[in-house]
């Protein structure tokens, strides 16, 4: 078992993972850059290490630093949490080369997974069922075109090594294809260093429905049911909830197994999701799998009763996993709202500031993730979130209005919040009924009044 | 040391932001910037000199100081994370010591990051009058190194 | 972009890792003689370790840089200097302006390596850009360096990152390999080797000659091989003894008894007994050596001699690693 494990992470995250540490008996290094010298993170920590200036490239993504800090200070594991290094193949290697366990799968898991077109082919020779499109990159026009033409348009390209929204053209019939592929190309080129794209049916409005998945060194996977983040704006998730009002039991299963069969497909360990896109026939197909531990993971957490940290960190130290797939069970119902430091007014426009008054709801079923603190700065060199609602209800209903009540409560003086952007979306009727999808929010108008 | 891309970089989330002034105090340097009376965003982002003129006023304050004293005394700061070394080489004469003089240039110390050496450079013109680590300390990034009395000009 | 020789200095040859797969048809291996120096020198400007550089001997050459040229220094230092200011080794040097590089005394070792980012554009003779002066193989037309010589570069593979202005002509990193290795002339270097093929042909005397005393390099010492003088080597009885394949550090002795340590223009295979191998781990060391340097002996099994060297290559492949992250994140200008 390890001993002591360095968290290559700031903010919420950080304190997540030092809190179950310490639960757990395990001795943890917090790294900071020179700005964060006050957070939470530090604070709770047995030691702490200043690693560089504000800069993320000189502080939270400094590999030589971090690799550094974690052998003279004497550190058996490093947690990336998510973000900065989470995914990085060879930092995950590096760690392994210096003897250090890195807590999350493979290098080779991580690459591969990561690069867009080489996933896709890897889960359709698994048998997870795939997006219709091109089996690996665009190559020559002309096949991409009779590609397109055999699944029906309109048709999506993406960027092999993107994400987030950047690299993607739509083409919504064969005369704006080319132009599709070459503007995708030169973005995915810009953005990502690497051009490589390909092809798939574009779906108009689906579900985004993931798979959180636990996999150990034995060869263990579970699967810990579904969360649903259809609220999306501009491919940025603002709103979770687990189980998916879209969901049905027998859909639950076969996602599940299917999302077991692509970390098989990796030999993944650790915790990891895999990313579904639901259509409203009810078929499902593979988008991508994160293989980290994700910002949603404490929705999991509340509707099966098990910390997630704590399975992810037994999984990648050669334990085994802590519970088997017949001992997972769904109960209520789990919604979470990111809180960002942005003003929902002014196109989320990023509203960093020192919070002067910082109050935090509580309650039954209600759970408040956050470094935030009164008195604590919002930063603009790093993500604006503040804190991670999270509240449970028996129902999804009684979820609902505990959340409401949560947001009420919930006092941030100091900086604009995406608070009320929430209160509108909880009170929104289609929402209420659980009829919602991925166009969602782009038919949702916020009223700043 | 703020340097040419740390300032582009958080110009452009200052200036992506609400803010209509922001200060940043990082070890011994300070950057204070105010943003145009009509702080107004910015949709394209023009050349980093128009950005500076137009719109930003900068003011960088001070040198590698820690620690102000009236008397004119610096501190010289680890700028990286690694195991400190007194000499260039093992068993070797130590770089720097008590009384001696230094220039911007001088090397006063090595930092050690995954093999490879670092020189670390005074920054400041002047006589050193403390030496505050040992050959072998591990230092953290901003960790004061050495007290330089600095020569007036 | 081009490098024009302004003086050539005393023995000047492009040298890569060396000429593999001929030996057996008698082609001489050459390549650089202290290759951990041009491995390391072509990390830090983002080559691949076996381009090419140029080997340089004792007293160096004068050669006009070009602005735009990344290159670095490494293996001996023979105090290197740009318009009278010392070029710092064992890191990339940025030139901002033409400027004249010239050298001085050998302070440490004997033999310099200078790579240049995108290496030396000539023509690879079967398969290596070594030189081998005697068969005029290779390298810049099969010979050293000239007066007047225009060496092209191929296109730089680095770019400067956060590096300081040193002065008007050459910028720098602070980060450097640190060097270990390279001796300086006053001191008597320990070579570890383990026994030889025919060890136990020597007499018990020589055997322990050989490991306890001090040697030093003739004035015939040169890239085939160092002649070394000191007690002379006897074998037990006269040894008849067919040809056999000789390696990079083989010590042989010919029947005058004055061991000879083979280095990298050795011949393909030899016909005098081998008292010893110097260990790979120490052969950059050996690279290093110059007429007058003193050495002696120490043995070492096998499996220590394996162990070194999976030591020093660890070593190495760490150092590769964290140049790269160095590189890359200071090429994301």
């Amino acid at each position: 078992m390890v001993k002591k494990i360095l968290i290559a992470n700031r903010g919420e995250i950080a304190v997540r993972i030092i809190r179950t540490c310490r639960e757990m008996g395990i001795e943890t290094i917090a790294i900071y850059s020179l700005p964060d010298k006050n957070s939470l993170h530090v604070k709770l920590a047995d030691q702490s290490c200043c690693i560089g200036p504000a800069s993320p490239k000189e502080s939270y993504l400094q590999i030589p630093a971090i690799l550094q800090a974690a052998k003279n200070m004497g550190a058996d594991a490093i947690h990336p949490g998510y973000g900065f290094l989470a995914e990085n193949a060879d930092f995950a290697q590096a760690c392994k080369d210096e003897g250090i366990i890195f807590i999350g799968p493979s290098a080779a898991a991580i690459r591969k997974m990561g690069d867009k077109a080489e996933a896709k082919k890897a889960m359709a020779a698994a048998g997870v069922p795939t997006v219709p499109g091109t089996v690996g990159l665009i190559s020559d026009v002309e096949k991409a075109a009779s590609v397109a033409a055999g699944i029906g348009y309109p048709v999506i390209v993406k960027a092999t090594a993107g994400g987030g929204g950047k690299g993607m053209r739509i083409a919504k019939e064969e005369a704006s294809l080319r132009q599709a592929i070459q503007l995708a190309q030169k973005e995915a080129a810009s953005s990502f260093g690497n051009g490589g794209v390909y092809l798939e049916k574009y779906l108009a409005a689906p579900r985004h429905v993931e798979i959180q998945i636990m996999a150990d060194g034995y060869g263990n996977i579970v699967h810990l049911g579904e969360r649903d983040c259809s609220v999306q704006r501009r491919h940025q998730k603002l709103l979770e909830e687990s189980p998916s009002p879209g969901l049905s039991t027998e859909i639950r299963k076969a996602m599940g197994n299917a999302a077991v069969l692509a970390a098989k497909a990796v030999e993944y360990c650790g915790a990891g999701t895999v990313e579904f896109l639901l259509d409203e026939d009810g078929s499902f197909y593979f988008m991508e799998m994160n293989t980290r531990i994700q910002v949603e993971h404490p929705v999991t957490e509340m509707v099966t009763g098990l910390d997630l940290v704590k399975a992810q960190i037994l999984a990648t130290v050669g334990e085994h996993l802590p519970f088997e797939q017949s001992e997972i069970e769904l109960r209520g119902c789990a919604l979470e709202c990111r809180i960002n430091a942005e003003d929902p007014g002014a196109d989320f426009v990023p509203s960093p500031g020192i919070l002067e008054k910082y109050q935090v709801p509580g309650g039954f079923g209600v759970r408040i993730d956050s470094a935030a603190f009164e008195g604590a700065a919002v930063l603009p060199f790093y993500d604006s979130m503040i804190a991670k609602v999270i509240v449970w209800g028996a129902t999804r209903k009684e979820a609902i209005q505990r959340m409401q009540r949560v947001l009420d409560e919930f006092t941030i003086l100091g900086v604009k919040t995406t608070i009320p952007f929430h209160q509108q979306v909880l009170a929104d009727e289609k929402f209420c009924l659980g009829e919602f999808n991925t166009s969602f929010l782009e038919t949702f108008t916020f009223s700043s009044k | 040391m703020f340097t040419v891309e740390d300032l582009r970089e958080i110009i452009e989330m200052v200036e992506k932001s609400s803010l209509q002034s922001f200060e940043l105090e990082q070890g011994s340097e300070k950057l204070r910037m105010t943003k145009a009376a009509n702080g107004s965003l910015v949709k394209e982002s023009q050349s980093f000199a128009d950005e500076i003129n137009n719109k930003v006023e900068i003011k960088s304050l001070g040198n590698k100081v820690v620690e102000r004293d009236e008397e004119g005394i610096n501190v010289i700061a680890s700028p990286m994370v690694g195991t400190f070394y007194a000499a260039a080489e093992p068993g070797g004469e130590a770089l720097v010591k008590v009384g001696q003089k230094v220039t911007a240039g001088s090397v006063v110390g090595i930092v050690e990051v995954m093999k490879l050496f670092n020189e670390i450079e005074a920054e400041i013109a002047g006589v050193i009058t403390d030496v505050l680590v040992k050959d072998g300390d591990f230092v953290e990034y901003g960790q004061p190194l050495f007290r330089v009395c600095a020569e007036k000009s | 972009m081009q490098i024009k020789v302004a003086r050539p200095g005393l023995l000047t040859t492009i040298q890569d890792l060396g000429r593999r797969g001929y030996q057996k048809y008698g082609i001489i291996a050459s390549g650089a003689m202290d290759n951990w120096a041009l491995r390391i020198g072509n990390a830090v400007v983002g080559n691949k370790p076996e381009e090419a550089g140029l080997e340089i001997t004792m007293s160096g050459p004068v050669l006009e840089l070009p602005a735009g040229l990344f290159f670095s220094l490494t293996g001996g230092d023979l105090k290197a200097e740009i318009e009278g200011i010392a070029v710092p080794m064992w890191r990339p040097i940025h030139i901002k302006k033409k400027c004249q590089l010239r050298f001085g005394r050998p302070i440490l070792g004997c033999r310099s390596y200078m790579t240049v980012s995108g290496g030396f554009d000539v023509a690879k003779v079967m398969g290596s850009k070594s030189t081998y002066l005697r068969a005029a193989l290779g390298g810049f037309q099969g010979r050293s360096l000239q007066k007047d010589d225009i060496l092209p570069i191929g296109t730089s593979l680095i770019r400067e990152g956060k590096w300081r202005e040193r002065n008007a002509f050459f910028s720098a990193p602070c980060w450097y390999v640190p060097q270990y290795y390279v001796p300086s002339s006053k001191e008597t270097v320990t070579l570890r080797y383990t026994v030889g093929g025919q060890w136990n042909a020597f007499s018990k005397r020589s055997q322990q000659d050989f490991s306890a005393a001090v040697f030093s390099l003739s004035n015939q010492s040169d890239r085939m091989g160092y002649r070394l003088s000191g007690p002379k080597l006897m074998l037990k009885d006269s040894l008849e003894m067919i040809s056999e394949a000789v390696a990079f550090g083989s010590v042989q002795v010919p029947p005058d008894g004055n061991p000879i340590i083979l280095m990298a223009d050795r011949q393909t295979a030899g016909g005098y007994p081998k008292i010893g191998q110097i260990i790979l781990a120490d052969l950059p060391k050996t690279g290093q050596l110059a007429p007058g340097s003193k050495v002696c002996f120490s043995e070492v099994s096998l499996q220590e001699a394996e162990i070194l060297y999976l030591e020093q290559e660890k070593k190495y492949r760490d150092l590769l690693r964290s140049i790269a992250w160095n590189l890359l994140l200071r090429a994301e200008a």
